[in-house]
């Protein structure tokens, strides 16, 4: 069954040059390709997620390596999705998320992968909600910092009306990703609460969430009073990412505490 | 110049500027592991008065509710038709615009995003001083037959603890008993992630720990009495003979014919530390599990060492938690009201309809006019 999540590796490798390609070239049968092959690679790993699931007998977030995996997951997904719904044509984000999906698979391949008994601490009906949101919440955050990065590229050259479906855009994905971030935040308490007896304690990944939160909110309150949209927004979005990812992989590998588990 | 201070102090800039240096900490305490910036006075101000600015800043505005709705109907009604709707009612009711005097509202339960929010945050922070001020809590350790007092005068009995189920899965389970202080008998286990709750007090499993374990007995009294021990200790009956335990090694190795110990992880191969002092004899060295020694007329047998639960007691009015817990889906709720529920208004003109919201409200424009244009 590795071998369908070393396939899937190498297929976000494939969408991603295909995407790059139809991007560059503007044509449209090689973005249509670009699609096809980045929904083959979801569903591979896909696969390989239900596979190790499966196998595990448990929902597979439990290690830095299933997270990585399922973050890569949901950014494609989160890509192609909103390439596939949107009444606007959107295949701009598929070159944005197909490397994006490549570059956390990759590091996914760099984690330890074989299946491990949880610790029970881990054994929580709250376990799916608190790391599932997180990976949602990610996923968001990060959309959104492609197209802040995106943004930042085409500001000279887009349409205004391109540029604000852009704003728009990174906007709700943000918005999505704070309600997702508070909900990792508050079933974190309430696990914390069962399993240590303290709602908080001021761990390193508590508080890097918290940090990482505070962030986002005081942007949320600056773009509603001082207009901060086109691009400080687009800025915003993409150095706010820093936040998630020293929360996501700084904390684990720098700062030791209740969360190290894996 | 009174006023202005009070001004900035109930100002949505001064909230944020706290909720910065609140971030600011937090990186600093994380960064540099001084985890005693959290309970300083300077971050605990910080709280204080981001409670106090959330308080005059955000939740009195809820009065201001009214006024907003209001607004946003006038600023529907001075807008131009956008919409070339030819069934408006349909249209309308389509869109879940609700009539509201001369216009019509879809999402008027929106307006009470911001507040439910902030008030959530208002909640939480006092749940949280509450449950901080509230509680208290213990670690005991007990062994297996053992007991402790807690300070109402609970007796909290530990009938067993074991690390694993019969199937082989991890499972940190203690089976303990108590006695309350009005004389009921009770018992429950507590595991990882289910805590038992005796009278006032919830019993956590946090983790376990492995203890020395001695089997005593002397001649006129045969019967072997176990002893567990954690810690050094002098085990004698005439307090002058007998064995000093002074510690605990979980694994003792042989390389290149020299010994190697460790005193951390699970027992592989154990051995204890002992002094054994009986006359003139006063020896220290390693006993394994199994051996027996005799000193001070007592036989001592070593046996196998056996884990322990690490226990916390807690007790903490229950509504402060249920405070908490509200506080969260309050917020929530807010958070969804916020970003997904916001207010648009419409007026209904000769020439279609007039709409108005937020900023973005062009958006909202483009997109019914889309749908429009596809349903035609
Ligand atoms: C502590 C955490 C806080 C959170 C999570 C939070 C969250 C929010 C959210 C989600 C919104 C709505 C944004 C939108 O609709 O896009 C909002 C609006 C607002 N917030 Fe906060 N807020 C917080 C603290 C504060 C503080 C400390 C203040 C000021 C003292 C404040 C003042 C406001 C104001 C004035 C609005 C605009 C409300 C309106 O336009 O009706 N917030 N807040």
């Amino acid at each position: 069954m590795n071998t369908l999540f070393t396939v899937s590796v190498a297929l976000y490798f494939a969408a991603t040059l295909v995407c790059f390609a139809g991007a560059a070239f503007r044509k449209t049968r090689l973005t249509q390709i670009a699609r096809l092959v980045l929904l083959l690679s979801i569903a591979a790993h896909l696969g390989y997620v239900v596979w190790r699931g499966a196998a595990a007998h448990r929902i597979p977030l439990a290690n830095q390596f299933e997270f990585a995996t399922m973050f890569s997951l949901t950014v494609a997904v989160f890509g192609l999705a909103l390439d596939l719904h949107s009444r606007r044509r959107m295949e701009w984000i598929l070159p944005l998320c197909a490397p994006m999906a490549f570059l956390l698979q990759s590091y996914a391949a760099l984690q330890p992968r074989e299946i491990t008994e949880l610790m029970p601490a881990l054994k929580s009906a709250w376990f799916g909600l608190h790391i599932g949101s997180a990976a949602l919440s990610y996923s968001a955050f990060a959309l959104a910092a492609l197209i802040g990065l995106r943004y930042l590229l085409v500001e000279k050259k887009a349409e205004e009306k391109h540029l604000e479906q852009l704003d728009a855009l990174a906007y709700k994905l943000i918005c999505f990703g704070f309600l997702m971030l508070s909900i990792v935040i508050f079933s974190g308490c309430i696990w914390a609460e069962q399993a240590w007896s303290t709602f908080w304690s001021w761990d390193p990944k508590e508080t890097w969430a918290l940090i990482t939160w505070i962030v986002y909110a005081v942007f949320l309150h600056q773009r509603l009073r001082m207009k901060w949209r086109g691009k400080r927004m687009a800025w915003f979005a993409l150095c706010a990412f820093v936040f998630v990812m020293f929360t996501f992989v700084g904390v684990n590998t720098l700062m030791s505490g209740l969360h190290s588990y894996a | 110049m009174m006023k202005k201070l009070y001004r900035f102090l109930c100002s949505m800039r001064f909230g944020m500027i706290l909720l910065l240096l609140i971030a600011i900490l937090c990186i600093a305490a994380t960064v540099t592991g001084r985890d005693s910036i959290y309970s300083s006075p300077l971050f605990i101000a910080l709280f204080a008065m981001l409670g106090m600015n959330l308080l005059l800043c955000s939740v009195l505005r809820v009065f201001g509710l009214k006024k907003q709705r209001q607004a946003l109907a006038l600023k529907a009604l001075r807008s131009e038709g956008v919409l070339p709707v030819a069934e408006t009612s349909e249209w309308l009711r389509a869109h879940h615009f609700r009539r509201d005097g001369d216009v019509f509202i879809r999402n008027t339960l929106g307006f009470w995003g911001p507040f439910l929010t902030h008030f959530a945050m208002l909640l939480l922070m006092a749940a949280a001083a509450c449950i901080f001020l509230l509680s208290q809590s213990e670690d005991i350790v007990l062994f297996p037959g053992s007991e402790s007092t807690l300070g109402d005068g609970t007796v909290v009995h530990l009938d067993s603890f074991s690390l694993k189920t019969d199937t082989g899965e991890t499972k940190y389970l203690s089976r303990l008993s108590a006695l309350l202080p009005d004389g009921t008998a009770t018992h429950g286990d507590a595991e990882v992630n289910r805590p038992v709750k005796f009278g006032r007090y919830k019993v956590y499993q946090q983790n376990y720990a492995y203890a020395a374990v001695i089997g005593l007995r002397t001649e006129a009294a045969p019967e072997e009495e176990l002893v567990w021990l954690d810690e050094p200790a002098f085990l004698t009956l005439d307090g002058k003979n007998g064995i000093y335990f002074s510690r605990m090694f979980s694994n003792v190795t042989e390389q290149d014919g020299e010994l190697m110990v460790s005193q951390s992880g699970d027992p592989v191969n154990p051995a204890y530390e002992v002094r054994r002092i009986d006359g003139d004899t006063d020896e220290t060295g390693l006993i394994y599990p199994g051996a027996e020694i005799f000193a001070g007329g007592v036989f001592f047998q070593f046996h196998e060492p056996q884990p322990f639960p690490g226990l916390r007691v807690k007790s903490q009015p229950a509504w402060t938690l249920w405070l908490l817990y509200l506080s969260f889906a309050l917020m929530l709720l807010g958070l969804y009201l916020c970003f997904f529920a916001i207010p648009e208004a419409a007026a209904v003109r000769s020439d279609g309809i007039a709409l108005a919201g937020r900023k973005d409200i062009s958006e909202r424009i483009d997109l019914y006019r889309e749908e429009l244009e596809e349903d035609s």
